[in-house]
């Protein structure tokens, strides 16, 4: 279980820069979860890992020991391709033994013909038929190990991959979205497998994704990348509670963190979009413009439109368990809902189900400011109140 | 309705001569090849065959050589595809896993062979041979042959690599497989259709092959099919119904192999035609 | 072992291990494709510069490592000699019938057979024997049925009261009959490859066809034809090179007869290497052919690219 260091990783193809410069720590037991865009170097980042790509520069260890030259093999982990790479020749039995057949071929076993005897010996060798059962049977595979990966479903097919990945016993998996090619329903069932896996195995797991639902239920700690760059390492709590900056704030959350133009003036806030009544804050920041961010959940909305700041209502969608409520400070004319600014001063608020509200009420909204976040509108990033009340202080 | 019945005759028609034109010369050649000498030459040919006459094949072993020269053949076509693949299945996996300076001259090349006329190669070949002693010798031909059949199969076999997600391979990696394994272990068990089918395609154009044999081996002994046939053109001393007769036996494989391992050929071909 | 040679580089990472894997990455793959184009350079790279150098000597076949430096005269004797014109003309006439009616025939045959109906498989398996039939024994049949004297071709046509003709050995039908043998032989090439171009043509093409009322004709012309160009295209490259090239047959049916009819480039070169026994000469034709066969490839890749920067425009 090793402790796998990034020191200023690095990757480029060619003169395309994929990974600008990459610093963190895996600890163990970890289950770090690659979390970003499509295209943003998650699977580029995980390649590096198992040594299936070259490392441009910087270096990766693996409890101290430099690895960037190491084999796939010896680097001791095992890989759950995307599209699972099954091998499609094999029985699901010969596709869980490889990895223990290869383990014990020696080089002169890969004479042809010589490698077909082998591979059958090696195949029927007490500890390596056991090991395949036993971890066939933890995966409810046992039914079906005769059977061709052509013959089985998307999510046997999943289990199969898991099983080769397992059955070596390494130290550090890696998985590049094993859970894509799914169906919702199978999805869920399936982040459960892997969770209990995790639990059960102990072993340290990097998972890449971009679906922030998987990010938040099963990691222990999620990198969040974008083009490379990393734009938060932290707990899914302080991800979603504490974005690091704008882009995690909008990455992070279904619907994203509402973010609203703002102006700090001697301790008062002051929407720009809405030059209505102002809203004391026990906030300490020093007079300037910034970004408020508010979760939807943070916000509630009056239909009565007795407390809060007056808008209007825009959007309405009822998702049976709450109300998502879309709404804007302007006027919401019937020509201004579709245009994409009007899209940009939406905000969102999750109200309860049952609320009585419909496109065009106007309604009261009232934002929780103690768990609000604070960005810097020209850097986008978070600026800690404790910080700012510091800085103002001095 | 009308206009519909006419298209459907015409099609009809249409298709009806196409199998006329392409299987007359066939039907003939089994129609001559059981049928006398005195008929051929003398009252005419008949329109259909004397069934009976099959129980005279026997007999075409003692005018016509036939059973050794298809040996020869045989040895041939499969000394042939053997090198032919083995020299294939390499190149094939280089050109389609591997970046390396020269490939794109390396695949030029090897395209480029299809323009290359063997008439003009067979006069400095003669030549080549003939100071490595290798004139009149089975695999003397074969060296000549595979020259022309390999870049084919190299053509069959990187297509169908190609077609193989590269992924499969990585994760033998992964799993501990070298390279020469993720070769033999998973490539060319999920290649055999492509195989089979340049294997095919190579034994035939060895089985077939004619101006070389032709111009390296003097011997009849060593004759393969295609050269000892080939004598009997415009020769009459040999009963025509025993050239043909083994003409047929010459053919047959080729028609049955081409027959079992058809939809394969057929796209290696067409891969080879389309992706040129 | 890489291991440890990395551990001391730990200060400068990404060199010798990494250069060191690449390399040997490249060299695993030279290994690989080695053998191949090793092969092709001794036996077909090295033979085709023997080819053209002795194109410009006076070679006898007797004394194959003799001969003397004559520079360009086979060449200028060539260009100033009917013969050899009259050899690429056989040669253009032979490609341009076979070509044009190969494809034309096997296009047809594709399209007919294209349609399902019952039998279509053992239909198409009759139609590709010829293919698969060695030249050979095309050849031996073919000769018998042009027979003069017993063949069914002359047999028919005096039932019908038609005159009748040595289909080889008469000057004005020796190209015709070797074109005709020709192109029954190759045919079903043509036409596999155009059922598996037409096969792939979307079946949405045609219900939108139908939609909107075009006839089986119109439906053809718009709609499949532009989906098979580009393989016609490459199906007549091939046919063409090929033909340049075709031995046997011609070799077989009429050695290049009657009167030089079908004396083409190919014929040429092997007549005067193994029966003039002059290597200088046959040498050099044969350079002159494979020049038409460049030429024609190049055409073709200027056809090529002018059609698909018209693609890329529409
Ligand atoms: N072999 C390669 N050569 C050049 N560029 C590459 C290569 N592999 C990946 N890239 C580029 O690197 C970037 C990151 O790719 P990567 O596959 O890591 O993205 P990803 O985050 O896994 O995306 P996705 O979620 O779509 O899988 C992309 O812009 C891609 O185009
Ligand atoms: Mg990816």
């Amino acid at each position: 279980m090793p402790r796998i260091r990034f020191d200023k990783v690095h990757k480029a193809f060619g003169s395309n820069t994929v990974i600008g410069e990459f610093d963190a720590e895996i600890g163990d037991n970890e289950f770090l979860v690659l979390l970003g865009p499509s295209g943003c170097g998650k699977s580029t980042m995980l390649r590096m890992i198992a040594g299936l790509t070259d490392i441009t520069s910087g270096e990766l260890t693996f409890d101290d020991e430099r690895v960037n030259d190491l084999e796939p093999r010896e680097r001791n982990i095992a890989f759950v391709f995307q599209s699972y790479a099954l091998y499609p020749h094999m029985t699901v039995r010969e596709n869980i033994a490889f990895p223990l057949i290869m383990d014990r071929f020696k080089g002169w076993y890969h004479i042809p013909l010589v490698n077909m005897v082998m591979r059958r010996r090696l195949a029927g060798m007490p500890e390596v038929a056991e090991k395949v059962a036993q971890v066939a049977e933890m995966l409810e595979l046992t039914d079906y190990l005769e059977r061709r990966p052509k013959a089985l479903s998307g999510g046997q097919r999943q289990r199969v991959a898991v099983a080769r990945a397992l059955v070596r016993e390494p130290s550090v998996y890696l998985l590049d979205e094993p859970l894509s090619n799914l169906d919702a329903k199978l999805r869920t069932q399936m982040r459960s497998e892997i969770t209990a896996l995790y639990q059960r195995v102990g072993k340290t797991f990097v998972y890449v994704t971009h679906d922030q639902v998987e990010a938040m239920t099963m990691a222990t700690r999620i990198v969040v990348l974008d083009r490379g760059e990393v734009q938060q390492i932290g707990t899914p709590a302080e991800i979603y509670e504490r974005p690091a900056n704008e882009f995690v704030a909008r990455f992070i959350g279904s619907p994203a963190m509402n973010l609203v133009p703002v102006t700090v003036q001697d301790g008062r806030v002051r929407l720009d979009e809405n030059d209505q009544p102002t809203v004391t804050t026990g906030a300490t920041l020093t007079d300037g413009t910034y970004h408020l961010g508010v979760r939807p959940e943070k916000i509630t909305v009056d239909p009565s439109q007795e407390r809060g700041l007056a808008a209007q209502v825009s959007a309405v969608e009822r998702l049976g368990g709450e109300t998502v409520v879309g709404f804007r400070f302007h006027d919401v004319t019937q020509d201004a809902l579709l245009s994409a600014e009007s899209l940009r001063t939406t905000h969102f608020a999750k109200a309860p189900a049952e609320l009585p509200v419909s496109v065009g009420d106007r309604i009261g909204v009232e934002f929780d400011l103690s768990t609000a976040s604070w960005f810097d509108p020209r850097t986008g990033d978070r600026i800690d109140r404790e910080t700012a009340v510091a800085s103002a202080t001095s | 309705m009308m206009a519909r019945i006419v298209g459907r005759a015409f099609s009809f028609t249409s298709l009806a001569v196409l199998v006329v034109f392409a299987a007359f010369p066939i039907y003939w050649m089994i129609n001559t090849a059981l049928s006398t000498d005195s008929e051929l030459y003398r009252t005419g040919q008949s329109w259909w065959p004397t069934v009976g006459r099959i129980a005279d094949i026997p007999s075409v072993l003692s005018d016509v050589p036939i059973l050794r020269w298809l040996g020869n053949s045989a040895v041939i076509a499969f000394g042939t595809t053997l090198l032919s693949l083995a020299l294939a299945v390499l190149a094939a996996y280089a050109l389609s896993r591997f970046k390396f300076y020269g490939k794109g001259v390396s695949a030029f090349f090897l395209f480029a062979t299809q323009m290359l006329p063997e008439a003009l190669l067979v006069v400095p070949l003669f030549a080549l041979f003939s100071t490595l002693g290798l004139l009149n010798e089975l695999h003397g031909l074969v060296l000549a042959n595979v020259a022309f059949t390999m870049p084919v199969a190299v053509f069959i076999l990187k297509n169908a690599i190609d077609a193989i997600p590269f992924k499969i391979e990585e994760s033998a990696r992964v799993d501990g497989c070298p390279r020469w394994g993720q070769l033999t272990m998973i490539v060319l068990p999920l290649i055999v259709p492509s195989i089979a089918a340049a294997a095919v395609i190579n034994f035939f154009d060895g089985w077939n092959e004619f101006l070389f044999a032709n111009t390296f081996i003097a011997d009849s002994e060593k004759w393969p099919a295609s050269v000892g046939l080939a004598s009997f053109v415009g020769q009459y001393s040999t009963p025509l119904s025993s050239v043909m007769t083994a003409a047929f036996l010459f053919t047959l494989p080729a028609i049955v192999f081409f027959l079992i391992v058809q939809r394969q050929i057929v796209s290696g071909l067409t891969a080879g035609a389309v992706k040129g | 072992m890489v291991t440890t040679v990395s551990r001391s580089h730990a200060t400068a990472p990404d060199t010798a291990p990494r250069r060191r894997r690449r390399w040997r990455n490249s060299f695993t793959a030279y290994l690989l494709i080695a053998p191949a184009v090793g092969y092709l350079v001794v036996l077909l790279l090295f033979p085709l510069f023997r080819g053209i150098q002795l194109s410009l000597t006076d070679t006898k076949l007797v004394n194959p490592a003799g001969g003397d430096f004559v520079g360009a005269e086979n060449y200028t004797n060539l260009m100033s000699s009917g013969q050899f014109w009259n050899s690429l003309l056989a040669t253009l006439i032979y490609t341009a019938a076979t070509v044009v009616f190969a494809v034309l025939l096997g296009t047809a045959a594709a399209v007919f057979i294209n349609r399902p109906f019952r039998g279509r498989a053992g239909i198409r398996a009759v139609m590709t024997f010829p293919y698969a039939m060695p030249t050979v024994a095309v050849a031996l049949v073919y000769v018998w049925i042009y027979n003069q004297s017993g063949g069914v071709l002359n047999n028919s046509l005096g039932v019908l009261g038609i005159g009748q003709t040595g289909w080889l050995t008469d000057p004005q039908w020796g190209m015709f009959s070797v074109v005709l043998a020709t192109v029954w032989k190759v045919f079903p090439f043509v036409m596999l490859v155009m059922l598996a171009a037409l096969q792939s043509v979307p079946e949405e093409l045609y219900e939108a066809a139908k939609i909107d009322g075009a006839g089986p004709m119109s439906t053809f012309r718009a709609i499949v034809l532009p989906h098979l160009a580009p393989t016609l295209r490459i199906v007549a490259l091939l046919m063409t090179i090929w033909s340049i090239r075709r031995f046997e047959i011609i070799y077989l049916l009429t050695g290049g007869g009657p009167v030089e009819r079908t004396n083409t480039l190919v014929i040429n070169i092997y007549r005067r290497a193994f029966s003039d026994q002059d290597l200088g000469v046959a040498a050099t034709i044969g350079v002159l052919g494979l020049v038409l066969s460049i030429l024609v490839t190049l055409v073709f890749f200027g056809v090529e690219r002018r059609e698909s920067r018209k693609e890329a425009a529409a």
